[in-house]
């Protein structure tokens, strides 16, 4: 096991943070329509 | 006439997300891939990142990861503390960063290309959006037990 991994895919993760702009999928919509299709 | 069987890849998550017309972007950083995409919930906005890396021994590593765009620097103690209770009651591990930024994150291994149907990734990323949902409103909740919701299946 690599224990370096965590660390290096925090800092990975954490700069592509920098600058983010999400595009704003709507999680409560999405959740209902998954919420729906799980329980079909 | 054989069914396709879906297999865990970067690509296959990416298309079911996007059967769903979830906008999401592809990045690469330093060789390693994921999908990031923008969350708005009612709170507060979030990243969400996915990303499948090939590990040692046969072994591919599914994360998604759940960041909050608000940050909680100054409650920094507080956050620690409720995370932690968190942590121990419920899936998932949960964590606030030097920026005060609070995270949710899944990892699970699974052996290389191993089936991942549409409906079992649905249901695991359903239920880290319930978590990190519930987690976001009691941050951003009027009490120290925040609003009423509908507590998601640990």
């Amino acid at each position: 096991m690599d224990r370096n991994c965590s660390s290096r895919r925090h800092k990975h993760f954490q700069i592509a943070l920098n600058g983010w702009r999400g595009r704003g999928n709507l999680a409560s919509i999405f959740l209902i329509l998954l919420h729906s299709m799980v329980c079909k | 006439m054989t069914m396709e069987t879906a297999l865990l890849t970067l690509d296959t998550l990416a298309k079911y997300l996007k059967e769903k017309e979830v906008q999401l972007d592809m990045e690469e950083n330093n060789g390693q891939r994921f999908i990031r995409m923008g969350w708005r919930f009612e709170m507060g906005d979030a990243a969400v990142l996915v990303s499948v890396n090939d590990g040692p021994n046969n072994t591919s590593r599914l994360e998604v990861t759940c960041v909050t765009q608000k940050t909680y620097t100054e409650r920094r103690e507080e956050v620690v503390n409720m995370l932690n209770d968190r942590n121990r009651e419920r899936a998932f591990a949960r964590s606030i960063d030097t920026d005060g930024n609070v995270w949710l994150e899944y990892v699970g291994f699974y052996p290389t290309l191993a089936e991942m149907p549409q409906e079992t990734f649905d249901t695991l990323f359903g239920g880290v959006l319930m978590h990190f949902q519930d987690d976001y409103a009691t941050l951003e909740g009027p009490g120290p037990h925040g609003p009423q919701l509908q507590q998601p299946q640990a």
